[in-house]
């Protein structure tokens, strides 16, 4: 063994030495940060009787800023408040019967608990759309697709009954279902249905105004093409 | 002194030389293709469901919107699956002897949960927003493909930590305006880079690719 050998079989024990410890780069490969132990939303897990990670809400919970959420309870006045109360009420939820503690107020007539603005009606046209229209189709007479399908037909919005119903029949409706109408409490927000109400309110106009309510350049187009 | 080693060592050692680089090289090669593939991310892979649940028919056939059931997509941190009730919505009285919704209609007596496969899973130590970045003017074609022509579901986009910065280094390229992220015929025009600059301007859109944007 001269000093020459020697260096070379120096050089590749070294050369297996780092060869080794790049194999143990490869310890990175498992996945294991990906796929975490702690549960993600709508897990399943074997601890729990139920076989959910997720855990029920307790009945009557008001979520952290749920109540200023509720647009016509937090920055309505007084008598506006008081009507939407009592809507609520109606619509027994537990927020309702919390501000009706609260407020006592008589039962609303045909009004909305807050101004209405184009924002909410453009608000409202969309919401309709996506949730409504399926079954009442886009001008609420209830021809949509789903009803074309076999769905029990609704009534149309253009109906006397239903024009005279005031608006809270309608957000008690989406509320609580009625006749073949599930609810839709848990896919449309309180204020959103305050929106379609007032969308429906649009269409119906849409259906039934006077000639002499159009503005006059569109009046006057009517007027040509009959 | 004698020759230790054949000549023949002389080819050999060169060979076992550029050899092992090239073994290397070919080893990262194929790592790369692995990671990449439908096998590793699981991309274009249509899953079975309990119930073969169709988009295609829900959304083109029926013109559902996407918010009438995953309605807290553009609310919340994650996207949502609708409860068994809005499935419910329509078939309790359509399709209502159906062999193929027998699991349904159990969930629905049963008060238990439909076992959906899950689609797209992103790493534990990815945090991620779906409402901040349905908000901001990302389509829902631009991440989960044309959803309205699936038949199963499957996932379109590879899910890597590349794909997600494809977007974040240059957002201008992929943003539409707000009212059309739920539309799924929309086409980016012509002029996509300069309108796409716009809407960053207007959604105050920043480009975020520190690591500590996702990994927190």
């Amino acid at each position: 063994m001269n000093l020459i050998e020697n260096v070379r079989l120096f050089g590749h024990s070294r050369f297996a030495i780092v060869g080794c410890l790049l194999l143990v780069l490869a310890c990175g490969c498992q996945q294991e940060m990906a796929r975490q132990p702690s549960y993600r939303p709508w897990e399943p897990s074997p601890f729990f009787a139920d076989g959910q990670a997720d855990r029920p809400v307790e009945p009557g919970t008001i979520a952290r800023g749920q109540l200023r959420d509720n647009r016509w309870l937090v920055e309505a006045d007084g008598a506006r408040a008081a009507e939407a109360v009592a809507v609520l009420a109606a619509g027994a939820s537990p927020l309702g019967t919390l501000a009706l503690a609260a407020v006592s107020a008589p039962p609303p007539a045909d009004s909305f608990p807050f101004a209405l603005t184009e924002d909410m009606l453009q608000r409202g046209r969309l919401q309709f759309n996506i949730y409504c229209a399926v079954c009442h189709d886009r001008i609420g007479t209830g021809n949509g697709r789903i009803v074309q399908r076999g769905y029990v037909r609704p009534p149309s919005f253009h109906s006397e009954r239903l024009r005279q119903a005031p608006a809270a029949h309608y957000f008690r409706v989406i509320t609580r279902g009625q006749g073949a109408m599930p609810d839709y409490s848990a896919q449309i927000a309180p204020a959103d249905r305050w929106d379609i109400v007032a969308y429906i309110r649009a269409l119906q106009l849409s259906q039934d105004a006077p000639v002499d309510a159009l503005p006059p350049a569109i009046r006057r187009q009517l007027v040509q093409e009959r | 002194m004698p020759q230790v080693f054949h000549r023949s060592f002389n080819t050999l050692s060169r060979v076992s030389v550029f050899g092992s680089l090239l073994f290397l090289g070919l080893a990262a090669w194929a790592a790369s293709v692995y990671v990449r593939s439908s096998y590793a991310t699981n991309r274009d892979i249509a899953r079975d469901q309990p119930i073969p649940f169709s988009h295609e028919h829900h959304v083109t056939g029926l013109g559902i919107d996407c918010r009438y059931c995953h309605d807290s997509a553009e609310k919340s941190r994650y996207a949502g699956m609708p409860a068994t009730k809005t499935c419910m919505n329509c078939h309790q009285q359509i399709w209502t002897g159906s062999p193929v919704l027998a699991p349904l209609r159990a969930s629905y007596q049963n008060d238990v949960p439909i076992p959906w496969v899950r689609v797209h899973r992103l790493a534990d130590f990815a945090y991620f927003d779906h409402s901040a970045h349905v908000n901001k003017g990302v389509g829902c074609v631009t991440c989960h493909g044309p959803v309205d022509r699936m038949p199963l579901t499957w996932q379109h986009g590879t899910l890597l930590m590349s794909w997600c910065l494809d977007c974040h280094r240059q957002p201008q390229m992929f943003l539409r305006p707000r009212e059309q992220v739920f539309n799924m015929e929309w086409q980016p025009p012509p002029d996509q880079e300069q309108q796409g600059r716009q809407l960053v301007e207007e959604y105050g859109v920043r480009q975020l690719i520190h690591c500590s944007t996702c990994h927190r």
